[in-house]
This record gives C-alpha cells, sequence and structure tokens, in this order.
C-alpha cells in the first residue's frame, strides 16, 4: 500500500483543493490549539495543535508515555476527575471552548461518549448496563428503553448474541463481547463523537477485527478520535493520524509528550515529513 | 606470635555459574531436604495457629449451646422476666430468707415453680438494635460516601477520617456516659429505649463509616468513569454504580457493627433503665432493658436460677445476632449482579 499511497501524494497533491493537511479540514468538530496538559505542575503534554474532522476516524498514535490518552481524554473533561490536573490553551468544540467556565462536563460528556481501554460493563445485567444512559436522559418507558437497548446492540454488532439473555450479567461475557457491549452502551446515548482509548488492546485479533469494522460502520453516524498503540490498526481504520512522541529534557530528565506530525493516515505512513514519526512507523525506534 | 597472614588457601568455591547449572535429568533432586522440613514445620504451625484460634470460639459456642439450650424455650423468649426469682429460691428456706428481708412471709415447703422468661430482654435487644442501627447505619454510609466519592484528601475529609479513628478506640462505656450526661440529664430526657440506642448509635457509626469507605475504595475507578462518560453526574454514579457494586461489603461491614451493638452491656447501662415485662419494653420513648444487660445482671445475682436465664439469654442473643447476619446476607445477595 505505502508505494502506490506514496507515488499518487506527490508534495503537488497536497495543495490540490481538498486535499488535506496541517490546514483545517472543513467541518472541524475540534479545534485544538497550543494544548497542554499539567499533573500536579508537571507538563504531561504540550502544545497539541490539531483539528478533529466530522464523521472520520482520527487516530493518536505513539509510544507510552507520549500524552496521547491524555489529550484523548481532554476531549470530553475525563481530566477533570483526576485531581491536580490543569489543562491549558484553546480546546474547541463546534467553535465552543469546552474548558470555558460556563459548560458543564457533565454536558460535555452526554455529546462525546468515551470507550475505554479494559471493558468496564457495569455489574449489572446487559439490558442495565445499556440503558444506563437513556435512564440519566430520563428515559423511563419500559418499551422505549426496549427499542433503543436493541437499536444500540445492534449499532455495536452484538445484538444477534446476547438478544436471549439480556437479563443476565454483562459481566458473563467474553472480553470482546464486554468492549461491544461498551460501545452500545456509549451509542445508546447517540453521542456526536466517539472517544475511543486504546479500546482493542485487552482484545484478540478476531475481537479486535469486529470492533475495526464496526467503527467503519459507525463512522457514517459518528465522529471518532481513537488512541491505538497499534500502528496497523491506524493504518488499516483511519483517516487522520497524529504521532505523538516524547521528549526528554536533557537537564532534568522530565519527560513531555508532544505532538510531532498530524496529516492523513496515507501520508504519515507512506511519506511522513517528520523522520521521528518516519522512525516510528517503519519500526526504526528508539 | 608471628605477623605473618596465613598462608591463600585456594578456594574450592565452584563459580556462581556451576552451582546455578542442575542436571537435565528432573528426577534428581536439587531442592534440599531442609527446605521440606521447613515446609512442613511451616504448614504445622499454622495449622496449629488455626486450632488454638478455634479453641476459645468452639469452648464458648459450645459451652453457652449446651447450658442454655435446655433454658430457651418459646415461652422463654415471650414471658415477663420473674421479679422475685431469688426470693422464689429461697422460699423453702425461712432463715436465709430472713437474712435478706426480715418481714418476708416464709412459707415452709418446696419452692414454688419459677417461670423463667426474658421477653422484654429479647424485645428491647430488637428495639434499640434496630433504633442505633436505623442512626448509624444511614449516617456512617453518607459519611463514607463524602470521605470516598466526593472529599477524597481534602482537609475535611482527612479530618473527619482522623476524628472515625480516634472514635473506634473510644471505650464503649465513654459513649454510655456521654449520653447519660448530655440526653439523660442535661436534656432532662431519662432513661429510655431511645437513650440507649443513642449510645449504641454512637458506638456503630466509627465502624460503619470506615467499613463502608474501605468497600467503596474496592469499587474500581473505570466504574466511576464509565459512567461519568455517560454523562452522569457523581451522585447518580454514586447512587446507580457505585452502591450497588459494593452492596455486599456495606451490608458486611454494617452487620459487623449490629451485631456489636446488639451485644453491648457497657453503654446501656446507665441508659436504659429497667423494665419486667413485655409491655414495659415495648417502647421507645420509654425504659426497656436488653440481653446483655439482663446477662449482667443475672450473674451478679447469683443463685441457681439466674445463672440458668443468662445462659439462655446468651443463647438467644447470639441466635439473633446470626440470624440477622444470615438475613442481611441473603438480601445483600438477592441485589447484587456477578
Amino acid at each position: 500500500m505505502p508505494a502506490e499511497l506514496a507515488e499518487q501524494r506527490t508534495p503537488t497533491s497536497d495543495l490540490a483543493p481538498g486535499a488535506p493537511s496541517q490546514a483545517a479540514p472543513a467541518p472541524a468538530v475540534f479545534s485544538v490549539e497550543a494544548l497542554s496538559v499539567l499533573y500536579s505542575g508537571f507538563r504531561a503534554v504540550r502544545d497539541v495543535d490539531l483539528d478533529v474532522a466530522k464523521n472520520e476516524i482520527t487516530a493518536f498514535i505513539g509510544p507510552s508515555g507520549c500524552g496521547k490518552t491524555t489529550v484523548l481524554r481532554c476531549f470530553n473533561r475525563m481530566n477533570d476527575l483526576i485531581q491536580g490536573a490543569v489543562v491549558e490553551g484553546s480546546l474547541r468544540f463546534h467553535g465552543v471552548d469546552l474548558y470555558a467556565k460556563e459548560v458543564n462536563p457533565v454536558e460535555v460528556r452526554r455529546r462525546i461518549g468515551m470507550v475505554f481501554q479494559k471493558p468496564n460493563p457495569f455489574p449489572k445485567s446487559m439490558f442495565d448496563n445499556v440503558a444506563y444512559g437513556p435512564r440519566l436522559a430520563g428515559i423511563r418507558k419500559k418499551s422505549e428503553l426496549e427499542e433503543i437497548v436493541e437499536q444500540a446492540l445492534r449499532g455495536a454488532a452484538l445484538w444477534d448474541e446476547v438478544k436471549d439473555r439480556l437479563d443476565k450479567s454483562a459481566l458473563g461475557l467474553s472480553g470482546g463481547q464486554q468492549q461491544r457491549l461498551c460501545i452500545a452502551r456509549t451509542i445508546a446515548v447517540r453521542p456526536e463523537v466517539i472517544l475511543m482509548d486504546e479500546p482493542c488492546s485487552a482484545l484478540d485479533p478476531v475481537a479486535t477485527l469486529r470492533i475495526e469494522q464496526l467503527m467503519q460502520q459507525l463512522k457514517s453516524d459518528y465522529t471518532i478520535v481513537i488512541v491505538t498503540h497499534n500502528m496497523q490498526q491506524a493504518a488499516r481504520v483511519s483517516d487522520r493520524t497524529a504521532f505523538f512522541s516524547v521528549d526528554v529534557d536533557s537537564t532534568s530528565g522530565d519527560r513531555t509528550g508532544e505532538l510531532v506530525e498530524y496529516d492523513r493516515t496515507e501520508k504519515i505512513f507512506s511519506q511522513p515529513s517528520d523522520s521521528r514519526t518516519e522512525d516510528y512507523v517503519t519500526g526504526r525506534f528508539g | 606470635m608471628t605477623s605473618v597472614a596465613p598462608p591463600e588457601v585456594e578456594t574450592a568455591e565452584p563459580t556462581l555459574d556451576a552451582r546455578l547449572r542442575v542436571p537435565s535429568d528432573v528426577r534428581v533432586a536439587t531442592i534440599k531436604g531442609r527446605r521440606f522440613a521447613r515446609n512442613r514445620v511451616t504448614t504445622a504451625a499454622m495449622i496449629l495457629a488455626f486450632v488454638l484460634a478455634a479453641i476459645p470460639l468452639t469452648f464458648v459456642i459450645g459451652n453457652v449451646i449446651l447450658k442454655g439450650a435446655g433454658v430457651v424455650t418459646p415461652s422463654f423468649l415471650t414471658s415477663d422476666i420473674p421479679t422475685k426469682a431469688a426470693g422464689d429460691e429461697l422460699s423453702g428456706d425461712c432463715e436465709r430468707l430472713r437474712l435478706y428481708d426480715p418481714t418476708a412471709v416464709c412459707q415452709e415447703g418446696p419452692a414454688p415453680e419459677t417461670k423463667l422468661g426474658m421477653g422484654p430482654a429479647v424485645v428491647g435487644t430488637l428495639i434499640t438494635t434496630a433504633l442505633s442501627a436505623l442512626m448509624a447505619i444511614p449516617l456512617g454510609i453518607l459519611a463514607a460516601i463524602y470521605l470516598n466519592e466526593y472529599g477524597k484528601r481534602n482537609r475535611l475529609a482527612t479530618f473527619i477520617r482522623f476524628m472515625t479513628d480516634v472514635m473506634t478506640g473510644v471505650p464503649s462505656i465513654v459513649m454510655g456516659i456521654f449520653i447519660y450526661t448530655l440526653w439523660v440529664l442535661q436534656f432532662g430526657q431519662g432513661r429510655s429505649a431511645l437513650a440507649a440506642s443513642l449510645a449504641l448509635a454512637c458506638l456503630m457509626l466509627p465502624i460503619v463509616v470506615r467499613s463502608s469507605e474501605e468497600m467503596l475504595r474496592l469499587v474500581p475507578d473505570a466504574l466511576r468513569e464509565g459512567s461519568a462518560a455517560l454523562g452522569a453526574r457523581t451522585w447518580k454514579t454514586t447512587l446507580r454504580v457505585v452502591l450497588p457494586t459494593a452492596l455486599p461489603g456495606l451490608v458486611s461491614g454494617s452487620m459487623l457493627a449490629v451485631a456489636r451493638a446488639a451485644g453491648e452491656t457497657a453503654p446501656v447501662l446507665f441508659t436504659i433503665g429497667a423494665a419486667n415485662t413485655v409491655a414495659q419494653a415495648t417502647t421507645v420513648s420509654g425504659q426497656s432493658t436488653t440481653l446483655s444487660f439482663q446477662i449482667y445482671n443475672l450473674i451478679t445475682n447469683g443463685g441457681t436460677i439466674s445463672p440458668q436465664m443468662a445462659w439462655g439469654a446468651a443463647l438467644t442473643l447470639i441466635a439473633i445476632v446470626l440470624i440477622l447476619t444470615t438475613l442481611a446476607r441473603a438480601v445483600s445477595a438477592r441485589f447484587t449482579m456477578r
């Protein structure tokens, strides 16, 4: 793949209309400018600038400790739950600063869902897991809830496997099924964006493939941002890729994550403009 | 003495590598006999420790059952406490009876049958325990929720945690004195089942707070995050996810506190007053009595009937605690999904 794509993506094609580059792709769902995150005064990641486009899959890749997850968790203000976390810079969601005083993080999280690294179903029945969000939103009628649950489970490609045992504990499912249940739980509240934090790292290749197929289906309705350690996964599923790296301060030894390069996935994997990106995606990292 | 150093002896110590290398034949034993021996000795020591720990427990329970089983009958559990047990016992022995009460009317002949009963104490124990549980458990769990879900490591939470630890260490009789001076004397409320419940609640509160906090801490943060990511406020997350997940642990901790309260004598001593009939004891604001208090009373009475009743009361108390604990476990199991 890289060879032919590289052929097509000569430098001139970057200037062609509609060809994405660092320039803001329209319409941007998120626009991030000079974003830094500090944990108890320690700068975990600094100066991130990127735009996330609607109905695309954006992947964050990079070595451990480079701040991909930290940045992802800014998008739905999950970092608020960590004591001592401070976010600097601006993060706009449809032009509105997510960290403005009048923005309620609870409202943010209802619009921007999240799937976690380890499947975290609640110790409740599968039905109650998926119905959790809708119930929070005030939907009480059994028939309505049943409809939402079925839709969400179908959307997460889990319905056929569990439709006869919805009243059973979600903890009895396999890891891959649990993760799809968590995706169903997330889409049951109809978010606009789904953030996925290494959603397949605890799953086997078959379950991973299912989730990846699912992401492709979800793309038409949702904007997806995914953090992954798996470069092949980023290459397979994403439209755009952001490569993060760690900058080690030579005097203090502090490790700070930074965004190295952000571009169309094909470009990142075939013609990265930064040598660090190239080293990483070709496996020459380190 | 010559100052010549001893000649360097060529050490035959094999190299580390040689010492670590073992024959590839797994039948060749490299684990020394000493290690097997040590394993056997420590295993035996552990079993011995367990047996030693179990001896007092089996002895106490066996003794209580042995001495109490004959006394505990349905009528014992429901009848009033015989007021003149000691007097009745001596009624055949005029000389000794007059030592106690010179005006007593002496009846010659065998002692009249005394109807043993602990009814008021059973009722009183249930009422005071229930009342104190009603006060301490909700308050304690709410405090634990504050500590673990809201306060976390802030100053107020740290202070409350410290004070709870201090409260756990306060002797139970101090709780009794506290309620006696404050509620009974200062507020002029008098002795009552309620006063005793207050003292017991003071005793239970720190136990409930600390055990509940431990249980809430065991709930994985991943569940809290999952709930928050769906747009749940902290209190919703607590109510819908954290509490149901921690329920069995919360029940265990609370039952531990209930069992402790049901068996306490000291806080009840000055606060509950006295009651001899079931009708008297069926009260919240009036004076009452409890099994533990009666055991204390009866044992100090002496005679032959009183100790018998004390054993019966002890067995009843153990049974009540056992039944309550089993019930609570069963209820929480029903509401828990694993």
